[in-house]
This record gives structure tokens, C-alpha cells and sequence, in this order.
């Protein structure tokens, strides 16, 4: 009994031991109060493939640069179109090229309908709700997250954002509005403006917050309310 | 008149086509709005050096040679440690703990420590090590988010940061849960707002710091 009860004191120091050797987790970071550009495409605005040449592509707006994605008739003009290039950019092959350039424009196309411009780390970032519209196809919803990097603008992710883009996307554009300026008439969306403002401003985290309770099942008619039920 | 109207259809159909593919896109410009934008670190861990005291890590008194951050700390005072002999140890660094966090993609290793002299200590430091083509090296913060995470540092201790980051009171630490809500964003540890905090309440946290 004696041994027994050693071995097990010296097995627990051991374990104990090889806990307080490990790091340990902890989730630091800081918030940043920031201007925020809020723009409604009002009607939405139809962005189609009429570039033909890669040189056409300034992509010196957020808009351009939609306009240059759709555009891409090459893999080269695709690695233009993304942040590191070749790298970075997503592999597409020949029969989609074929696609771009033969498909009818006025009936393939980006439907836009909101943007968000604001800075990450000092770097000017834009995200853009919309759908791609496809001939005999139903639309498809997406928002396309882009950085200005030496006055182009460039397609990229980043992680740490990735909740919050899928959140401008599904938002209708009505409510992200009332939700940042909180002039909705609409009780709801006055209530969710006052949930996620304060003096420094609209907090971005908590409005994540607010968009992962509305798939809550007690808060559906938030959902119903809140999301655009076109997107995925 | 036939040619007229033909003439006019051609102009009218030229227009049609430039306003297809001609958008200002200067115009799209937005209303502005104020929002809190909260970055976290995709890495950030605190070792504590003095758990394993038993072990050889909090105190160096002799130079170590393989590629580790620790190896910067002892290069900085090589002369001081390889003076030392196996009977008579005349300094020694004491370290406290260390965290290492990702910042735009590099790793960045904070180590808090001091100067033992003959039976001295001094103030505590911080050392800031950053990895240069797979070799640890100093590295001089001029980035403001650098010298704010090694003010954290000089103005807390390890104790200090996680009862701080705990979202339960501690019935021990009063005076922490009083503050823990001015330090967070979120769930996470706000440097700035930790900083803040730490540097205007030094006098009331003293008495959790290392001794």
C-alpha cells in the first residue's frame, strides 16, 4: 500500500510538472476607433466584363476592381487582380477563360449592393456585397473583401475578418444602414443599433456577436428580419 | 429624312453603348460612420520561467549556446556570466516570464527579467527577440504597438496578466476585478486599454507584482 501510494504521488508530480512546463494560451489584442464608409448601391449597380485587355484594368476603385475580376481573361490577369500575385491568386483554367470571353455580358454580370470602406493596421479595405448573375442560372450572393496597397486595389482575405465579411453579405442593406447610423424607423433595428454603439462608435465584434444570436432558434424573427434570404 | 433618322438611330445607339460600359467610379463615395474595430493576435502564449525553477530556466548564470531566445538575454551579458566560476556565481539573470506573440507575421518574444549582482537585484527589463533568416536576435522596437507590449511587461507580472484576462473574480484580488472590465474588449485582453490601466493604477497593483 505504501509503494502504491509513492507511485502515485510521483506520477502526479510528473504530470503536474509537465503541465507547468507548456505556454499557456491567452487572447490579446486592442481596438482601433475608425471612420467607417457606408454606400447603398441605389440602383443596384451592374457591373459587366467590357474590359478586354489586362492594360485596361486600373483597379483604382473598389468598383474597378469587380469590374476587372469579371473581366480576367487570363491567369496573368487574375494574379494582377490578387494581393501577392501568382501566389496568392486562385488557379483557374482554360475553360473558364473560353467562358469569360464568350459569354454574353449583358446577361452575366455583378449585381452590386452595398460597400464598406475602412482602414486595418492603416491599410484602406473595402468590402462589397453582391450577386453574380448567370445566364439560365439562379443569382449566386458573395462579398468580395479587397485592400489598396500603392493606389490599386487588390482581391485578398484575412481570417480574422472572415466572420465579418460573411456578415455583410447576408445583412440586407437597410439594416447594416440602420445599424451604423441608427436612423431605421424600424423598432428592431434601432434596438440593434443601440445594442452595438457606443460613445467610440459602432463596436464590429459586437455586432459579429449580435449576428451569430440571430441563428439562435428563439431569435428567428430577428433572422428573418435581418439576413437577405437570396443569400447562402 | 430616311438618312436623318438613320443618322439619328446611329447616334443614339452610340451613346446607348458608351454608357454600357463607361461607370464613374469616383462617385461611389459612402457616409461616414465612427466603429470600434478589434484586432486580436492569431498568436500569443505566456510562459512562466519561475514554475520550473526546480528545472535550470529562471536563473542563468552561464552563457547558452543553442538557438534559443533565452541565448540573446545571456549574449547581452557573456562577459558578465562566463566570469562566473562553479564555487563563486557573482551574477545572474533572473527570468521572470516570457510571451511570444505574432505581430503582422513575424514572432516576436517578449523576456522579463533582472540582473542579479552580488547579491543585488535590480530593476527588471525586457528583451525583445525576434527571429532574422532562423536566428534569434535582439530586436529595437521603434513600432509603438512593440514598446506598448513590453510597458505590459515592466508594469505587470504573469499572476498579474492572467487574473487580469480571467472573465471570474478572484475573491484575492479585489482591486483587479474592480479594473478587469476597463481592460477588455470583448473577450480579449486590450493591450492599449491594459496599458492604460496598468500605468495609472501602479501604486494599487504594486503589491501583485514580483518582488
Amino acid at each position: 500500500m505504501k509503494h502504491l501510494l509513492t507511485l502515485l504521488l510521483l506520477f502526479i508530480s510528473i504530470f503536474v510538472f509537465s503541465q507547468q512546463t507548456e505556454n499557456s494560451n491567452i487572447i490579446l489584442g486592442y481596438s482601433q476607433q475608425q471612420d467607417l464608409y457606408f454606400y447603398e448601391y441605389q440602383p443596384r449597380l451592374k457591373i459587366k466584363a467590357f474590359l478586354k485587355k489586362q492594360s485596361q484594368a486600373k483597379n483604382e476603385y473598389p468598383e474597378e476592381l469587380v469590374q476587372s475580376v469579371l473581366s480576367a481573361r487570363t491567369q496573368e490577369w487574375v494574379n494582377y487582380n490578387t494581393l501577392g500575385g501568382e501566389t496568392k491568386a486562385s488557379q483557374k483554367d482554360d475553360t473558364h477563360f473560353k467562358r469569360v470571353k464568350k459569354m454574353n455580358k449583358d446577361k452575366n454580370y455583378f449585381e452590386l449592393h452595398h460597400k464598406l470602406i475602412f482602414k486595418i493596421d492603416g491599410v484602406e479595405t473595402a468590402i462589397i456585397k453582391f450577386f453574380l448573375i448567370q445566364e439560365n442560372e439562379q443569382p449566386i450572393s458573395g462579398a468580395m473583401f479587397m485592400q489598396k496597397i500603392n493606389n490599386r486595389w487588390y482581391v485578398t482575405s484575412r481570417s480574422d475578418m472572415s466572420m465579418f465579411v460573411i456578415l455583410i453579405m447576408r445583412i440586407k442593406s437597410e439594416v447594416l444602414e440602420g445599424a451604423l447610423f441608427g436612423n431605421s424607423k424600424n423598432i428592431e433595428i434601432t434596438n440593434l443599433y443601440k445594442k452595438i454603439s457606443s460613445e467610440n462608435g459602432i463596436d464590429l465584434k459586437a455586432f459579429e456577436k449580435e449576428f451569430f444570436d440571430w441563428y439562435l432558434p428563439e431569435n428567428s424573427s430577428k433572422k428573418e428580419l435581418f439576413i437577405d434570404p437570396k443569400t447562402w | 429624312m430616311k438618312k436623318i433618322i438613320q443618322l439619328i438611330i446611329i447616334a443614339f445607339s452610340v451613346v446607348l453603348f458608351a454608357q454600357n460600359d463607361k461607370i464613374k467610379f469616383d462617385k461611389f463615395l459612402g457616409k461616414k460612420a465612427k466603429v470600434v474595430i478589434v484586432k486580436e493576435y492569431t498568436f500569443s502564449k505566456l510562459y512562466d520561467y519561475k514554475i520550473n525553477s526546480q528545472d535550470f530556466d529562471s536563473i542563468a548564470v552561464k552563457p547558452y549556446f543553442i538557438n534559443i531566445p533565452e541565448k540573446v538575454l545571456t549574449k547581452k551579458y557573456l562577459t558578465n556570466l562566463q566570469a562566473n566560476k562553479k564555487d563563486s556565481i557573482l551574477f545572474a539573470l533572473n527570468l521572470s516570464y516570457k510571451l511570444s506573440i505574432d505581430i503582422q507575421g513575424k514572432r516576436y518574444i517578449f523576456i522579463k527579467y533582472r540582473v542579479l549582482k552580488e547579491n543585488q537585484k535590480e530593476k527588471y527589463q525586457v528583451l525583445i527577440v525576434s527571429r532574422e533568416n532562423s536566428i534569434w536576435v535582439e530586436h529595437i522596437p521603434k513600432k509603438v504597438e512593440l514598446n506598448l507590449i513590453k510597458s505590459v511587461l515592466l508594469n505587470s507580472s504573469i499572476n498579474l496578466l492572467y487574473e487580469f484576462y480571467n472573465t471570474s473574480n478572484n475573491p484575492k484580488y479585489p482591486e483587479i476585478n474592480k479594473l478587469k472590465s476597463a481592460t477588455k474588449s470583448g473577450n480579449l485582453l486590450d493591450i492599449i486599454k491594459l496599458e492604460k490601466v496598468l500605468r495609472e493604477n501602479q501604486s494599487t497593483l504594486k503589491k501583485y507584482l514580483d518582488n
